[in-house]
């Protein structure tokens, strides 16, 4: 039995530095005081390490010793500056030497700044902020210049911005623009992009004038490519809407088409339904997605669920993610919404959301909690106490994942036919 | 997030710590496709320990479903380990409860190989 191989860098927000230094005595102290600050620290106690760990590493910044055996920080530098994939690491020179001529010699062969031992340690700190602070944004760009190759230049990137806000354009007006109209229900849509394009979507399909289809799903990631594989997904769910009675045909249909036209890692999760104006049946299939609500408000012999004294039913029929597995199969169930009844679509953008203590999330519960309290409201304003709920619970309207919520909801008083 | 390596005879475990959230997620892939890579086609046996992985998101069902297609490949296997409750709804609420086994100790888990 072989034992720990090695352990994967973190991927954590804070920075990493790598302080090479020959003295052990100040990698030790230089650890515990920049860890305390809230920094990842790697050490390195020779040249040849240290310009590996920064290769294999990609720290945010350096603190490079300039006397040390072997090969000394000004070759280290050297290495440094000129291998592609470590030159645009910033490097603070740790040196015991006082001489100008020294400090100048490590700036111009591309030091950013330089600490003489002995030194404060919070000076250490403000050095690194201070050089960080320049460097950071760099260190954004660094994977747009790689991606843009020649194209990287002023009208590049400007021309990459107008595009990127074309495109959230393009697929905002692929989004019903309005809720559809009818006597008998009331509709409303929230969506918000935590980017520029999202990877959430919805839709309604008018199938037929007492038939609608509603669409809504989630596209695994974010950005442009989980926006065009929604682009894809919604294309695919308007045709063969139209070609099939039984929902869980369309998603076996829509499931082959991804399978064999994406990656493995790339799926997506949905619900589509049709909903029978005439009668409020809901006949979905659910694929891997959070379960739509049903919010029941009459006493019908509906299947139901108890959840925190409310009489809600969970739409979980149907089969696997979207596009991961040819072998998936689906099937379809039927609601039945009678007047009064709210049935709610969401993306996980809303139950994910994050409140403002570590590992405490919005979650299933509450989002029913919010909405039973509040089922005489119409639509919109369902979707209004929904958005104030979430923005009381994260302290914060700033996004992290994307969000689509559906609320449909039966305003007829009809009597129901069975 | 942290993940460690071990072999037992030969079934790899991936003891997974933090949580396998957003881009978080990439070192895991990473880890899994140099596996993958170095087993040069012959079929891999993998055990993802879970026990301190409290959050995953729809991300880290990407990685973990990518690794599940990619190792089934090659007449592969991997499985589950000590999952808690967040990530077993999800692989419910994803339906995939047939395509993930799921152990509740090592030994399980690696018996299930034999």
């Amino acid at each position: 039995m072989s034992e720990t191989i090695f352990v994967s860098q973190t991927t954590q927000t804070s920075e990493t530095i790598l302080v090479i230094d020959d003295d052990t005595d100040i990698l030790a102290l230089l650890e515990m005081s920049l860890a305390s600050d809230g920094f990842q620290v790697i050490t390195a106690s020779d040249g040849i390490s240290g310009l590996q760990l920064a290769k294999t590493d990609q720290p945010d910044l350096i603190l490079l010793d300039v006397m040390m055996p072997q090969m000394d920080g000004l070759q280290v530098i050297e290495k440094l500056k000129a291998d592609t994939e470590t030159n645009t690491i910033p490097v603070l020179w740790l040196t015991a030497k006082t001489q100008t001529e020294d400090k100048l010699r490590g700036l111009e062969i591309g030091g950013d700044d330089y600490i003489t031992k002995p030194f404060d340690l919070r000076e250490v700190t403000a050095r690194i902020n201070a050089v960080l602070g320049r460097t950071r944004p760099v260190k954004y760009i660094n994977p747009l210049i790689n991606a843009m190759g020649e194209s990287f230049s002023e009208a590049g990137v400007a021309e990459l911005g107008s595009h990127l806000q074309a495109a959230a354009e393009i697929q905002l007006k692929l989004l019903p623009e309005k809720p559809p109209v009818f006597n008998e229900f009331d509709f409303a849509t929230m969506f918000r992009s935590s980017t520029s394009v999202s990877g959430d979507f919805y839709d309604f399909i008018p199938l037929s004038d007492t038939h609608l289809g509603v669409v809504l799903g989630d596209v695994k990631g974010h950005g442009i490519p989980a926006a065009l594989l929604m682009v894809m997904i919604q294309t695919a769910s308007r045709l063969l809407s139209n070609q099939s009675d039984s929902p869980a045909t369309v998603l076996k249909r829509i499931n082959t088409l991804l399978f064999h036209n994406t990656d493995l890692e790339q799926f997506a999760t949905m619900v589509y339904g049709i909903l029978e104006i005439n009668t409020g049946r809901f006949t979905y299939a659910n694929g891997g997605h959070c379960p739509p609500i049903h919010f029941i408000t009459d006493s019908g012999d509906h299947q139901q669920v108890e959840e925190s004294g409310n009489r809600v039913e969970l739409l979980e029929t149907g089969g696997m993610l979207i596009g991961a597995f040819d072998i998936a199969t689906f099937s379809s169930d039927t609601c039945l919404l009678s007047p009064g009844d709210v049935l709610l679509l969401y993306t996980d953008g809303v139950t994910e959301t994050e409140g403002q203590t570590p590992n405490n999330y919005y979650g299933e519960e509450r989002l029913i909690n919010c909405f039973s309290k509040n089922l005489t409201l119409s639509a919109e304003s369902l979707c209004d106490v929904l958005q104030t709920d979430l923005m009381e619970f994260s302290g914060t309207t700033q996004l992290k994942d994307d969000r689509a919520v559906v609320v449909i909801k039966r305003t007829d008083t009809q009597a129901t036919p069975t | 997030m942290q993940i460690n390596l071990r072999n037992k005879g030969n079934v790899i475990i991936l003891d997974i710590e933090g949580n396998l959230v957003g881009p978080n997620t990439i070192a895991l892939k990473n880890i899994i496709d140099d596996q993958i890579r170095e087993s040069g086609g012959e079929p891999v046996f993998m055990i993802l320990n879970m026990e301190r992985v409290q959050m995953m998101d729809s991300s880290g069902l990407g990685v973990i479903v990518a690794a599940y297609a990619s190792i089934r490949r090659n007449n592969g296997r991997v499985v589950l380990l000590n999952i808690g409750g967040n990530i077993r709804s999800l692989i419910v609420m994803a339906k995939l409860v047939t395509i993930f086994d799921r152990y509740d100790t090592e030994a399980e888990a690696i018996a299930s190989f034999l």
